[in-house]
């Protein structure tokens, strides 16, 4: 069973590493909280869709909208590629404690 | 949560009536070959050729090649060229991709030497520079937009064109982001070549462009194929404009371009609204905080800002994301006029409008911003 989907999100910038998560669940605040434990949560929670981005303390930058099921993730360049594999990891981790533990693959 | 689109110069939406049924007609019915079918078949190139030729004022329909974009267009334009050893390109910093990147791969490959001149902080070049620049290298092609696609800025065309034709210059204006909103007149303004597209703001599908070229320019063909005519010949033909038209053209698309110019010629544009409803969108983003480059007239519905306290590109993803607001962030295909307008390395924020931009939808525009700028203050 796939954990989560992934998706690689072009942009301007040819050193730009930034990828979409689809996720099994929806992410409510604690799902944020526990994304964001290590670093900075901003919550915007007067739009129309209220949203969120989180600044962790690695260099990765978190987007989304508050219950929703995906995320954008933007990695630094420096060693985008190990940091990815670290979050991803962290990822898999959460989703396990969220959804329930068990033999996961993840596909990206 | 409503849908606003302000992303028109990227390409247009919604499209002209009657564009998507035409396009799904024609791709529901039986394909004729036009040139062999005679009144069998509905001549969807041809007709399209003659409202194109109309609307640019061009003599002969058959000087004006289609494909499926303007890139395809310029690079037809750039690479059939016959550049002379040592030749020079004469450009500006306000070019798209579509033009610096073959420029780039010519430079590269043809040994072609490429001139980029500067352009002010709204995104025009300077007429004096221009001249200057042609006259001290002696360029065997000049390439210019019409108008900046990150600014909206328009450059006047027949100026520029002038001083380099006077130079003996070939003349190829990128016409991509003002074929629709402003006159593009290649054989009145003496222009010898005019890349344009189809789905921006003639409101055509995407897949439609190409290029009108002058009688007297002489290109050799970039892409070389099967013409559905002519098949008994090892080289492409002579005759224009099939000698540019290899492979199998995309009917439906130019027949919803078609349908587009049609509807257009029967709906002209107020350009006198546009141009309010562009100066009161840029004027109230630059009330709310916003740094918007600053552009006088004559300019296209494209306002380009950034924002004192979210980065570009977390902008747009809250403008879309948030607010259901679709615009472009970033470089927009034209790397270099940043440095002009002091907008690198991240590059902006762009609003592009159309005719069919409502003023409620410009409301939606500013409060968005307006509440981005209050919580990321």
């Amino acid at each position: 069973m796939k954990l989560y989907e992934c998706k690689k999100i072009e942009n301007c910038f040819s050193s730009s590493h930034m990828y979409e998560y689809r996720l099994p669940l929806k992410t409510r605040e604690e799902v944020i909280e526990q994304l964001g434990k290590n670093g900075q949560i901003k919550y915007y929670k007067n739009f129309p869709r209220p949203s969120f981005q989180i600044q962790s303390v690695s260099g990765i930058s978190i987007k989304g909208v508050i219950a929703d099921g995906v995320i954008r993730v933007s990695f630094p360049e420096v060693d985008p590629l190990e940091t990815q594999k670290n979050f991803e990891q962290f990822l898999t981790e959460l989703l396990e404690k969220e959804i329930g533990g068990g033999e996961h693959e993840h596909s990206c | 949560m409503k849908t606003v689109y302000v992303n028109n110069a990227a390409t247009s939406w919604p499209k002209a009536p009657q564009v998507g049924a035409t396009v799904a007609s024609c791709v529901s019915g039986i394909p004729y070959h036009a040139g062999r079918s005679g009144f069998t078949a509905a001549d969807i190139a041809g007709e399209c050729r003659k409202l194109l030729a109309k609307l640019l004022a061009v003599k002969d329909k058959g000087r004006l090649v289609l494909g499926p974009n303007a890139t395809h267009g310029l690079n037809i334009a750039l690479h059939g060229l016959r550049f002379r050893p040592g030749a020079v390109v004469v450009t500006t910093a306000a070019e798209h991709n579509a033009v610096l990147r073959p420029l780039h791969y010519l430079a590269k490959t043809k040994y072609i030497t490429v001139h980029i001149l500067p352009v002010d902080k709204q995104g025009r070049v300077d007429p004096e520079e221009w001249e200057q620049a042609i006259i001290q290298h002696s360029p065997q092609l000049v390439v210019f937009t019409h108008a900046s696609n990150v600014t909206g800025a328009v450059n006047d065309a027949v100026l520029l064109a002038g001083i380099a034709k006077k130079r003996r210059a070939i003349t190829l204006l990128d016409a991509s982001q003002s074929l629709g909103i402003i006159p593009v007149l290649p054989e009145v303004w003496s222009i010898d070549m005019v890349a344009f597209t189809g789905h921006k703001y003639l409101l055509g599908p995407p897949g439609t462009g190409g290029l009108y070229i002058a009688p007297q320019i002489d290109l050799e063909p970039v892409w070389v194929g099967g013409t559905g005519v002519q098949s008994d010949l090892a080289e492409m033909p002579q005759t224009i404009p099939i000698r540019f038209e290899a492979g199998t053209p995309n009917d439906p698309a130019t027949a919803g371009l078609a349908a587009a110019l049609t509807w257009s010629a029967n709906h002209l544009l107020d350009s006198g609204v546009m141009a309010d409803k562009t100066e009161r969108l840029a004027s109230g983003l630059a009330a709310l905080g916003a740094k918007v480059i600053e552009v006088t007239t004559p300019r296209t519905p494209v306002i380009s800002f950034t924002l004192p306290s979210c980065l570009v590109e977390d902008a747009g993803e809250l403008l879309h994301k948030s607010f259901g607001i679709v615009c472009r962030t970033g470089l927009h295909c034209a790397p270099l006029i940043h440095k002009y307008l002091g907008t690198a390395p991240s590059g902006t924020i762009r609003f592009s409008l159309s005719r069919f931009t409502t003023d409620e939808d410009i409301d939606y525009c500013l409060q968005a911003i307006e509440a981005i700028i209050h919580e990321t203050i």
